[in-house]
C-alpha cells in the first residue's frame, strides 16, 4: 500500500511550512512535496495606497531582507517617476543593500546552518544549534555574531533603524552619508573581511566530511538566473539578468526586466501558498530554475574583486564550472559575503559618495514600474502599476523563494528517495531533508507574506492517503 | 574596567503591552544621558547584544512580563548566567542565556538586572494599555535613578559604533 510521510513544521528556516512524502505501493518514494502553509497577501494589502509609500510598505514583509524590499520597490517606484537617482543615491542604496546581503547570510551560515555543519546531521538536535556552536567552536560564534552585527550596524547607520530603515525612498534615498560614518564602516571592514576568511577557511577545510550529502542535497541540472554587471561581474543591485544552463551555456542575456512575464512563468499549486516560478521555454513543471548565492556565482563570470575571485577560483578548481549540488550554496554565500565586503569598500572609498545630492524628486510620470535587485536569497521583482494619481492599483511580487520553489521540491525528492525506508520517519531522513531545504535559505514570510520562524512537520503519507507517520519540531 | 551602563528595552509595538520595554526604550534613548549610558531598543534578544553586554559594566533590560502579579506591577530581579534550555534558538533568545552567550564568547557576564512591568493586553495592535500607560513613567525613573546611582562607574569616554 502506498503511504505518505510528513514534516511539519520544518526548522531552523524563516516562516512555516510542512513536507510531505508519499510512498507508492511498493513502499518506494514517490513524491515528495514542500508545502508552505502560510500566507499574507501585501500584494492585496497595498491596493490603493499612494506609490511614494510603497517602499516603507514593502520593508515590512520581512524583518531579515528588508532592505532589499526597499530596493527593489524603490526602483519600481522610480520607473513610475520616470526617474533617475543621483549617482550617489544610486550607490548608497547599493551600500545599504550588501550590507544587509552580510547581516543576511551571516544568520543563514552560521546560526542556521553551521551547526548542521560542525556538529553532523545525525548529532544530538538538543545540542545542534548555536548554543553549541558557542561551546565547541566559540571562534565561529564569534565569527557569525560579528558578521551579522557588522551588517546590521551598517544599515542602522544609513537609515536609522536596523531594521525597515525608511531611508530608500523613490527617486535616491532620503539623507546623504556623513563623512564620519563612511569613515566609520571602513574602519570596520578590515575585522569582517577576516572573520570571512577565516570562516571560509574553516568551511573547505571540514566540508569534505559531506561529501555523500552533497551528492544527494539537491543535485540535479538545472538553470541558474542572476544578474551581472557590464563585464559579467556579480551584481547585486543593477546590471542584465542572465540566465544559464547547467554547462554553463547561456539560455539567456542582458534581459530587460520589464517583461519578465514573457521569459517566467508563475504556477500556483492548491497544496502551498508559494508560487512556483519557471523557465517559460521549458514550461511547467520542468522549466526549474535557481537562484541565490549559487545561482549569483555560477552564472557570473568572475565576481569582480580580488578576494572573492580567489575564492570562487577555489571553489571552481575543487566543484567545476557550474556546481549543481544545492549543498554549494553554504559556500557561495561566503564567497557572496567577501564580495560584499570588498565592494562596499570600493564604493565608500568613491569620494562621491559623500554628495549632498541623493534624491531625485517628481510626480506621476508612468502607470507601470518593475524593480528589480539581487536580494541575499536571489532574484527580487517588484512590479506595480497605479492610476493617473499614482494610487497603487495592482502589484505581483517574485521573491526568490519562489524561483527556488521547483527546485527545493525537487531536492525534497531527491532527499527523500535517498534516505527514506520503509514506512517510518528516521531521524537521518527527517535531519537531511530539512538541512537539504535550508540549503536555500528559503524566506517563507517574504514568499508568501508571514511572520515567525519555520517549525518543522513532516507527514509519510500512504497513496490512499493515509497518514503512516508524522514527526513533529 | 568596562563602565558603560546598557540599557535594553525590548518588546513588539504591535502586540499590545508586549511592546512595553520598546516603549520604555524609546522615551530613554531620546533622553540627554551621560557618556557611557547607552539605550538599546529592540523588537526581541538577539545573539548579537551578546557583545554589547560583554562591553557593559551594568546591563538593565526592559521587558513586559504576561503572567503572575497583577498587571501593571513592577518586578526587578538579577538574572543569572544560567544554561539556557535547549531549543533551536536562532533569532531570540532569554536574558540568561544572552549573558551565558556573552560569559562564554567574550569571557565577560556584567551584572544584569530585568526591569518588568506585568501587562494586562498581548492581543493585536499599537499601544499600550492603561495600567501599564501608567506605569510607564515609574519604570524610566527606575532607570534613571539607575544612571544616576551608576554614575561613579560611568566611563566618560564615548564609545565607538563598531565596537567588537
Amino acid at each position: 500500500v502506498a503511504e505518505e510521510i510528513t514534516l511539519d513544521p520544518v526548522t531552523r528556516i524563516e516562516g512555516h511550512a510542512k513536507i510531505t512524502i508519499r510512498l507508492d505501493d511498493a513502499g518506494r518514494v514517490d513524491d515528495a512535496r514542500f508545502h508552505v502553509t502560510q500566507f499574507r497577501g501585501f500584494e492585496r494589502i497595498v491596493q490603493g495606497r499612494p506609490v511614494h509609500e510603497m517602499p516603507s510598505i514593502m520593508a515590512r514583509i520581512c524583518g531579515i531582507c528588508p532592505v532589499s524590499h526597499l530596493v527593489a520597490s524603490a526602483k519600481a517606484c522610480d520607473e513610475i517617476l520616470a526617474v533617475e537617482p543621483p549617482p550617489a543615491g544610486a550607490d548608497l542604496r547599493r551600500v545599504m543593500n550588501l550590507a544587509q546581503v552580510v547581516q543576511s547570510h551571516a544568520l543563514s551560515f552560521f546560526h542556521l546552518s553551521a551547526p548542521d555543519l560542525l556538529f553532523g546531521f545525525d548529532a544530538d538536535l538538543a545540542g545542534r544549534n548555536l548554543l553549541g556552536i558557542v561551546g565547541a567552536n566559540p571562534q565561529l560564534a564569534r565569527d557569525g555574531i560579528a558578521l551579522r552585527r557588522f551588517g546590521q550596524h551598517v544599515i542602522e547607520q544609513l537609515g536609522g533603524k536596523r531594521i525597515h530603515p525608511a531611508w530608500v525612498v523613490p527617486g535616491g534615498v532620503d539623507a546623504p552619508l556623513s563623512a564620519d560614518t563612511r569613515e566609520a564602516i571602513l574602519a570596520a571592514i578590515p575585522d569582517a573581511l577576516d572573520r570571512t576568511l577565516r570562516t571560509l577557511d574553516w568551511y573547505t577545510g571540514s566540508v569534505e566530511r559531506w561529501a555523500a550529502e552533497a551528492a544527494v542535497f539537491g543535485d540535479f541540472p538545472s538553470a541558474f538566473m542572476a544578474l551581472v554587471g557590464p563585464d559579467g561581474e556579480a551584481e547585486h543591485y543593477d546590471g542584465r539578468l542572465r540566465v544559464i544552463d547547467p554547462a554553463g551555456h547561456r539560455l539567456a542575456d542582458d534581459l530587460d526586466p520589464r517583461p519578465y512575464g514573457t521569459y517566467i512563468g508563475e504556477a500556483a499549486e492548491p497544496w502551498s501558498y508559494l508560487k512556483s516560478a519557471y523557465w517559460h521555454e521549458l514550461g511547467y513543471p520542468d522549466g526549474v530554475y535557481r537562484v541565490g548565492p549559487l545561482a549569483r556565482i555560477n552564472v557570473a563570470d568572475r565576481m569582480g574583486t580580488p578576494l572573492a575571485d580567489e575564492a570562487l577560483a577555489a571553489f571552481r578548481a575543487r566543484l567545476g564550472r557550474v556546481p549543481t549540488s544545492s549543498f554549494h550554496y553554504h559556500q557561495a554565500r561566503l564567497i557572496d559575503v567577501l564580495h560584499c565586503l570588498e565592494k562596499l569598500t570600493e564604493l565608500l572609498r568613491n569620494p562621491d559618495i559623500l554628495s549632498p545630492h541623493v534624491r531625485a524628486y517628481a510626480g506621476i510620470n508612468a502607470c507601470e514600474g518593475v524593480g528589480i535587485a539581487e536580494a541575499p536569497r536571489g532574484t527580487l521583482f517588484h512590479h506595480y502599476r497605479v492610476d493617473e494619481n499614482g494610487l497603487v492599483e495592482w502589484v505581483n511580487l517574485l521573491i526568490a523563494t519562489g524561483h527556488n520553489n521547483l527546485a527545493m521540491n525537487k531536492s525534497v525528492l531527491e532527499v527523500a528517495r535517498h534516505y527514506v525506508r520503509g514506512d517510518r520517519l528516521t531521524e537521518p531522513m527527517l535531519n537531511r531533508v530539512e538541512a537539504v531545504i535550508r540549503c536555500y535559505d528559503p524566506c517563507l514570510s517574504c514568499s508568501t507574506h508571514a511572520i515567525g520562524q519555520m517549525p518543522m512537520h513532516v507527514q509519510l503519507l500512504g497513496s490512499t492517503g493515509a497518514v503512516l507517520d508524522e514527526l513533529h519540531r | 574596567m568596562t563602565t558603560r551602563i546598557l540599557t535594553i528595552g525590548y518588546g513588539n509595538p504591535l502586540r499590545g503591552d508586549d511592546g512595553f520595554g520598546w516603549h520604555a526604550g524609546v522615551q530613554l534613548a531620546c533622553e540627554r544621558r551621560r557618556p557611557g549610558c547607552t539605550v538599546l531598543v529592540r523588537h526581541q534578544l538577539t545573539p548579537e547584544l551578546a557583545a554589547d553586554v560583554a562591553e557593559a559594566g551594568l546591563v538593565v533590560l526592559i521587558d513586559a512580563s504576561c503572567g503572575g502579579e497583577p498587571a501593571g506591577e513592577i518586578v526587578t530581579r538579577r538574572i543569572d548566567a544560567s544554561p539556557a534550555p535547549a531549543h533551536t534558538w536562532s533569532h531570540h533568545l532569554r536574558p540568561s542565556a544572552l549573558l551565558v552567550l556573552s560569559r562564554t564568547l567574550y569571557d565577560v557576564d556584567p551584572p544584569m538586572f530585568v526591569i518588568t512591568a506585568t501587562g494586562a493586553t498581548f492581543n493585536y495592535g499599537e499601544g499600550l494599555s492603561p495600567v501599564l500607560h501608567r506605569a510607564l513613567p515609574e519604570v524610566v525613573r527606575i532607570i534613571r535613578r539607575v544612571w544616576s546611582a551608576a554614575e561613579e562607574l560611568v566611563d566618560s569616554r564615548p564609545a565607538g559604533w563598531f565596537y567588537w
